[in-house]
């Protein structure tokens, strides 16, 4: 095989065991890489309902054939497990020197298994691999980590590492690298804090072999100088994800008082604009050409770099008109080690059930001091920071307010308000990982296409999305902002893909591979719903029902709100796509027809399937 | 009447926001008071809004309007 190294590295925590997998063809062409492998592994080796942050369940971190090769934005890895948060499968992807680094170590993905008995880190260089304390590592936050372990393996050292949230296992822990760069928001870093795994690092020097290097050499190098002449180049790097505050503003889609509002009054006071005036630097992931990690000083002083979800989410979602007070909580999550936007849920949460006097703590909209006690007491687990560091679904069976818990399957809404864009809500009920926005954004091409229409062409522009987004790059691994940012055509991605492995692949090859994932992904959450008794229905992907039953107050969409009947036609004709029955549970021949017969056979033992 | 124009496009419009006088006051199409450089993208690649309200290149608009001319973004 070229384009893979054909490598996965084994690591049993329990045993201080490594072995090293030679994987067959069948694997990387049936699923590629990235989230494609993450499934499959998860799926053969996970024990069904196996308790998320059990020594049995998986960590895993995989790359993809383009990862860290000549090409843009392919510095990128997935990180994924059985979440700890919605307990159904979960991955996020981040863009890293972790990802090249392991990647020229000859692995193309790492599956770490068992608890160590005290903190460690794994080092992985050059095919070898060996467990070091991290006794002197633990409780420490991500940043002095970083440092620590760049002083001792390098600052070319690729590492991917946890805080003190990762540690005690927020359920919505992330995986942090590099002083900011954060991915796993389904709690994979809570997974690392309870095998006792602060960190991996990884060091390589050789290159993965590919079929024809100048080829891709020269296609990558025209793929580079492309994009920068896209027309929105120049103002992206002005202002990268930051742009869509205005944008979201001007749509009413900007989430506002937990996502009560389209509109906030201080946009213009958090948006790219106000980043300009106040950036001081601007990073990026390696391979890139269009870094989008926009950094300002907070209130403090200290450098915080901001995009779009997370200034949403602690800004106008929390009622925070202040970018800098803004950036010192998004900073300190990083630092924590927390994902921004579900701690920004959490938070407007706790404000909507104050106000509706659920709760006896006071916590105003704005109150910024307030929302930073509450933030430190979620990552300590102190008082009502203990109830919420468990994730909005499980907080609200405690503390009531599910109406207003605004969460898909367990994981936080991210960014973008839904009462008058029913097939973004549909992107996030139908998510693979509960509510995302990464699979299918399609909120700005619904706004241009009747906004306010329940339709079949909606339900398959989602279908499609999904199989590019959270199919072809998730796979790949590759970033898909070049594509869906400043346009940069799909087919670069093919070429490059057909360059780096010798194959012929059209792009419906890599489509078919995204709904073989698509299926087996909701077959793990069938199963693992049902091996813990937690059962499965088609409600699981519905939106919150504040989008139902809350009309907007503001703006000029002032009185939309989403029609659960037709919501519900949509999210029918969506399974029908897909080959899945009423329940949202694929159906034996979808099954048969996408090549997981021995998953349908696996599948039967715990839920009857429609032929 | 007030055009606005967002993100990447008030580079290719060289303006941000511009007052406009319409061809017709009583019912002049969107398409006629945009720059010509910005349309040229295409219809799929902007999205029009008036007084806040999904238009289109055809909408026609009156005097005191507000166009806002956004792209499309990908939202991360």
């Amino acid at each position: 095989m070229k384009g893979w190294t054909g490598k996965i590295l084994w690591v049993d925590l329990s045993r201080k065991s490594f072995s090293v997998q030679s994987y067959d063809a069948k694997l990387a062409l049936d699923y590629v890489g990235g989230r494609g492998f993450a499934a499959r592994i998860l799926w053969d080796h996970a024990p069904a309902g196996v308790d998320p942050l059990s020594p049995e369940n998986l960590l895993i971190v995989a790359a993809g054939p383009l990862t860290g090769l000549p090409g843009p934005s392919t510095g990128k890895l997935v990180v994924a497990s059985k979440s700890p948060l919605t307990h159904g499968y979960g991955d996020g992807n981040i863009g890293t020197r972790a990802a090249v680094e392991m990647r020229k170590a000859g692995y193309d993905a790492v599956v770490v298994r068992g608890r160590a008995e005290k903190p460690v880190y794994l080092y992985v260089e050059d095919g070898k691999a060996e467990l070091l304390s991290a006794e002197e590592l633990w409780g420490l936050d991500t940043f002095t980590t970083q440092r620590r372990l760049e002083e001792v393996h390098g600052r070319e050292a690729g590492i991917l590492l946890i805080g003190p949230a990762g540690e005690r296992k927020v359920a919505y822990a992330t995986v942090i690298s590099q002083e900011g760069r954060s991915g796993g928001r389904v709690g994979i870093g809570a997974v690392m804090g309870s095998k006792n795994l602060k960190a991996i690092v990884f060091k390589g020097s050789s290159e993965p072999e590919v079929a024809d290097k100048e080829a891709l050499r020269r296609l990558a190098a025209d793929a580079y100088r492309e994009i920068k002449r896209k027309p929105a180049y120049a103002f992206w790097m002005r202002q990268g994800t930051m742009m869509t505050i205005q944008w979201s503003q001007e749509n009413s889609v900007l989430p506002t008082y937990n996502f009560s509002e389209g509109v906030f009054e201080e946009s213009s006071s958090i948006d790219g604009f106000a980043m300009e005036k106040l950036k001081v630097k601007q990073r990026g992931c390696p391979n890139c050409n269009m870094t989008c990690g926009n950094c300002i000083l907070d209130d403090e002083g200290a450098v915080s770099e901001l995009d779009y979800e997370n200034v949403a989410m602690l800004g106008s979602n929390l009622g925070i008109g202040d970018l800098r007070k803004v950036a010192r909580l998004n900073r300190l999550a990083d630092m924590w080690g927390v994902d921004t936007i579900n701690l920004g849920a959490a938070l407007s949460y706790a404000a909507e059930l104050s106000q509706r006097k659920l709760i006896s703590e006071r916590i105003e909209w704005g109150d910024f001091d307030a929302m930073l006690r509450l933030a430190e007491d979620i990552v300590e687990k102190r008082g009502l920071g203990a109830v919420l560091s468990e994730g909005l679904r499980e907080a609200s069976a405690k503390l009531g307010g599910a109406d207003f818990a605004m969460h898909v399957k367990g994981l936080s809404i991210s960014a973008y308000d839904c009462h008058a864009a029913p097939a973004m809500a549909l992107s996030y009920g139908v998510s693979p990982i509960g509510a995302h926005h990464k699979d299918a954004w399609i909120i700005s091409w619904e706004v241009a296409h009747g906004r306010f229409e329940y339709s079949k062409k909606k339900v398959e522009r989602v279908v499609e999305l999904q199989r590019i987004r959270g199919g072809l790059f998730e796979t790949l691994v590759a970033c898909r902002l070049p594509w869906v940012e400043v346009g940069l055509e799909l087919d670069w991605y093919v070429r490059l893909f057909n360059a780096a492995t010798g194959l012929s692949w059209a792009l419906s090859d890599h489509v078919r591979v995204a709904d073989r994932i698509y299926s087996l992904i909701r077959a793990f959450w069938v199963r693992e719903y049902a091996a813990e008794g937690r059962g499965w229905s088609r409600l699981l992907d519905y939106p919150p029902a504040k989008w139902f039953k809350e009309p907007l107050t503001k703006g000029p969409l002032k009185g939309a709100r989403l029609d659960p009947l037709k919501y519900d036609e949509m999210l029918g004709y969506y399974y029908s796509i897909r080959g899945w029955d009423f329940r949202g549970v694929p159906r034996e021949t979808t099954l048969d027809s996408l090549g997981l017969s021995d998953v349908k056979d696996e599948l039967k033992k715990y839920i009857q399937l429609a032929s | 009447m007030r055009v606005v124009y967002l993100g990447y496009l008030s580079d290719l419009a060289g303006v941000r926001e511009e007052e406009v006088i319409l061809p017709d006051p009583r019912a002049s199409p969107v398409r006629s008071v945009i720059s010509p450089r910005v349309l040229s993208l295409g219809e799929g690649a902007i999205l029009i809004l008036v007084n806040g309200m999904p238009a289109s290149p055809n909408s026609t608009v009156k005097p005191g309007d507000t166009i806002k001319v956004l792209p499309h973004v990908g939202g991360g």
